[in-house]
């Protein structure tokens, strides 16, 4: 990413999201043994972030079990000492069903936004509900960190204040 | 799908490591886990490491309990195009002092850098310069994903065939 100046850390954190399609969810299981999970992520309006995964992964058996996961989003390409990131603390749960096709329309406008391709033609609702083996997970953010160099800054990505 | 018997797991995961030189550290917390981004450096054995404060969240957590995740993802994974990258579960534990300068050349010549400095082992393993503590993760399993190879399944790797390689 390159460098450009933020007027809040909100700002900040909201750019690194939008700039990266990737993030890394940690999970523990009921011994509470931490697991690290690299996922691909669409959010909402909101900043509710929504990811795609197997039902028996270890991350998803995990959340079952402990709802409670950490998640970072940074740049993998940046140079060292120059990389920013978000540290988010949430909670996170399989997504409703009757919520599917929402998360399946935020999920592909963000995954593939040039797509002429309906987003429930490429990932069809009932696929991903019920018993399916891969399901759509909601992480909603308690608390989010903006990390720079030698800092981290508790932010709430919704706050505009001291912007344009 | 590869056959996995002739897959050169060492040459996989290093080709991972080498991509990028950030991973992400997860910790146990009182009510389930903290991840934090970390630089990394590794050695022939596929041990990480890594420096941080003292006083950082994840170093208070790895006091407490030394069972730590780690996930490290190619940059090309960001694409989309191949999603690639390694899954690892592992102890840390702080570098004893004879080993600080061996790990800190480790570091500098994965940064590219010149050793412009000389870390001084310190009571606790501080080293004076940085302010921070070296720290070292030893696998205890790691877990490959490939999307070329092996669909979105990831595929636990042989310790013992990678750490003899």
């Amino acid at each position: 990413m390159p460098w450009k100046p933020f007027k809040t850390y909100s700002e900040k954190g909201r750019h690194i999201i939008s700039d990266n399609r990737y993030m890394v969810v940690a999970t523990s299981d009921k011994k509470a043994k931490p697991w690290a999970a690299p996922v691909f992520f669409a959010y909402d309006s909101k900043y509710n972030f929504y990811f795609l995964s197997a039902v028996d992964s270890r991350h998803a058996e995990n959340i079952s079990e402990n709802p409670n996961v950490s998640i970072v989003i940074y740049d993998s390409t940046s140079e060292i000492g120059l990389s920013d990131g978000v540290q988010i603390e949430a909670k996170a749960s399989m997504v409703d069903e009757k919520d599917v096709a929402r998360v399946i329309k935020i999920y592909c406008d963000r995954l593939f936004p040039n797509s002429d391709v309906p987003a429930t033609q490429r990932y069809k609702p009932e696929q991903y509900s019920g018993a399916s083996e891969f399901r759509f997970f909601k992480v909603q953010v308690v608390q989010t960190y903006v990390t720079g160099v030698d800092r981290r800054m508790d932010v709430d990505l919704a706050d505009r204040d001291g912007e344009d | 799908m590869k056959n996995e018997k002739n897959m050169d797991w060492s040459k996989l995961v290093r080709e991972c490591l080498d991509s990028t030189a950030m991973a992400v550290l997860a910790t146990r917390e009182e009510s389930g886990v903290w991840a934090t981004p970390i630089y990394f450096s590794y050695d022939k054995e596929f041990n990480l490491y890594f420096i941080s404060p003292a006083e950082t969240r994840h170093m208070k957590d790895i006091k407490r309990d030394q069972h730590v995740a780690v996930a490290i993802f190619m940059p090309s994974s960001a694409s989309g195009i191949h999603q690639v990258g390694l899954q690892m579960d592992g102890k840390a534990t702080m570098v004893p002092d004879k080993q600080i300068e061996d790990i800190y050349a480790l570091r500098a010549k994965r940064m590219n850098r010149d050793i412009d400095w000389v870390p001084v082992p310190m009571e606790g393993h501080f080293v004076k310069e940085h302010g921070g503590v070296f720290m070292k993760i030893t696998p205890t399993s790691i877990n490959y994903v490939d999307t070329r190879y092996f669909g979105g399944n990831s595929k636990r790797i042989p310790l013992e065939k990678i750490s003899k390689a």
